[in-house]
């Protein structure tokens, strides 16, 4: 308990002393709000959602396995799976010339539909919404006034729904993100390019909005 | 800026176009849920034979063989277990102290007039060939000698989760085989298993019991060395919610099996297991 209070001792003087020091000259170029949309893979979000195809199970050898409840529901196939790519929207706000501190809320969807085997007809569909928020942190290495360089992490949670004729289901998780490189171009308006890994993707872009709020 | 802006479009463009994430799975066997089917009824029947029926005719060879044979039966056929006569013409297979099959032969040799043995397998055995894990559960299986190298073979459902089967066995030639594995044989007959209800992935239990019913249509015949080399098995898969499937499985030669589903045949390759 004693390190704790002194751990939160310490933070709250280094973030005083923090906006103490802060020569606020950065200011005067550099926007402190940033608004952010983005498109990634949505290769992480489909691990999630169980939308990787591994391969066939070395038991299954000329079909797959059956569950003794499924004898007499549909024989059925399932159709081609889109993608709606990872949709981010972020917020980010300037602490330090280097320091941002925000959240992503994320977006991927899975959808496909269902075939009777024997029929061909459509009997179901299955459509995975896999959403999250993170809170990130940002450390922009390069400021310059129409390019910047960055890294940054967020740890945040999400939740899984899934969705067919019969049921939904929800099941939460815990979803990282790390953004190795990222880079902006622009002034107000900017394009943005990031390499990363997590529910944004491994490389998202987009655009965004640099504002702020007081002259 | 403007490549980083063309760059950014580009890829823009690549993302949006690549929505399509997984192809369809191949439609595949029209016929693969009748298949489904017919393998449980194949791989029941089979493990009953393997595990029941070919022990008595192996254990038939132990028991009327001289004490210099029985040994080389026991190594060759027993080799993971000793047996021992528990009294009153019952003989137990033992693993180690454990008993696993015990056979009760009323002091008959399986060929007399009216033979009645008994196989029955212990709750200490544990099956090890689960691929179907909704297989009947299996424990005793009872054999009488008929005539001219026939048998008929009993499931009684009071001892075996409420699967029951009356078969019948011929086999070909005047000496009675060692093992089945080597005879050729025909089957015939009907009966009905009990699937089981196992847990499934998502924790739910399965719907209303279910059960196997099946008819041998035509005898089912086996050649040693080989698979089934002909026969037609018609089977109702029903449960107590009142649904049903009928399947039949027709063996057309040592590799080709037809299944009539839903209104559709198909024929599919199928593998020897010897």
């Amino acid at each position: 308990m004693k390190r704790l209070i002194v751990v939160i001792f310490f933070c709250g003087t280094a973030l005083s002393l923090l906006s103490q020091t802060d020569t606020t000259s950065w200011k005067h170029f550099l926007p402190r709000h940033e608004v952010q949309f983005g498109i990634g893979d949505p290769l992480f979000s489909s691990l999630y959602a169980g939308r990787i195809n591994w391969g066939t199970s070395l038991i299954d050898y000329d079909y797959p396995a059956i569950q003794s409840n499924q004898w007499f529901e549909p024989d059925t196939y399932r159709g081609t799976t889109f993608a709606s790519g990872a949709v981010s929207v972020s917020y980010m706000f300037r602490i330090q010339k280097w320091l941002w501190l925000g959240g992503t809320f994320s977006y991927s969807g899975f959808y496909n539909d269902v075939f009777d085997r024997v029929s061909n007809q459509k009997v179901d569909y299955r459509h995975s919404h896999f959403i999250s928020i993170i809170p990130t942190i940002r450390f922009s290495w390069l400021n310059k006034k129409y390019v910047t360089l960055y890294s940054g992490l967020g740890v945040g949670i999400a939740t899984l729904l899934e969705k067919t004729n019969n049921e939904l289901t929800f099941s939460p998780h815990i979803v990282p993100h790390l953004t190795a490189v990222g880079v902006q171009a622009g002034k107000n308006w900017y394009g943005f390019f990031e390499i990363g890994l997590g529910v944004k993707g491994i490389v998202s872009t987009g655009f965004g909005y640099h504002f702020n709020c007081k002259k | 800026m403007k490549k980083l802006a063309f760059l950014n479009i580009l890829l823009l463009l690549i993302i949006c176009n690549s929505c399509e994430w997984q192809e369809a799975e191949e439609r595949g066997n029209l016929t693969q849920r009748g298949k489904q089917i017919y393998d449980i009824w194949d791989h029941s029947s089979q493990s009953i034979l393997n595990e029941f029926v070919d022990k008595a005719f192996i254990f038939n060879a132990w028991y009327t063989a001289n004490d210099s044979v029985k040994r080389i039966i026991e190594d060759q056929w027993f080799p993971y277990y000793k047996i021992r006569n528990d009294g009153n013409g019952k003989y137990g297979l033992y693993s180690g102290t454990t008993l696993d099959f015990s056979f009760e032969t009323n002091l008959q040799s399986f060929t007399d007039s009216s033979a009645n043995w008994t196989i029955t397998r212990h709750n200490s055995y544990l099956e090890t060939n689960t691929y179907y894990s909704c297989a009947p559960i299996i424990n005793s299986v009872t054999i009488n000698y008929t005539n001219n190298m026939e048998w008929d073979i009993r499931i009684d459902s009071n001892s075996n989760s409420n699967s029951s089967a009356l078969w019948h066995l011929h086999i070909s030639g005047n000496s009675v085989p060692e093992s089945l594995s080597l005879a050729d044989y025909e089957l015939s007959g009907h009966g009905v298993f009990a699937l089981q209800n196992y847990e499934t992935i998502g924790g739910r239990y399965g719907n209303a019991p279910t059960f196997l019913e099946y008819e041998l249509a035509e005898n089912f015949a086996h050649s040693s060395g080989a698979n089934w080399e002909r026969g037609t098995v018609d089977i109702l898969l029903y449960n107590e919610n009142a649904e049903s499937l009928e399947i039949k499985g027709a063996i057309l030669n040592r590799k080709t099996l037809c299944i009539h589903y839903s209104g559709i045949i198909e024929y599919w390759e199928i593998e020897n297991y010897f």
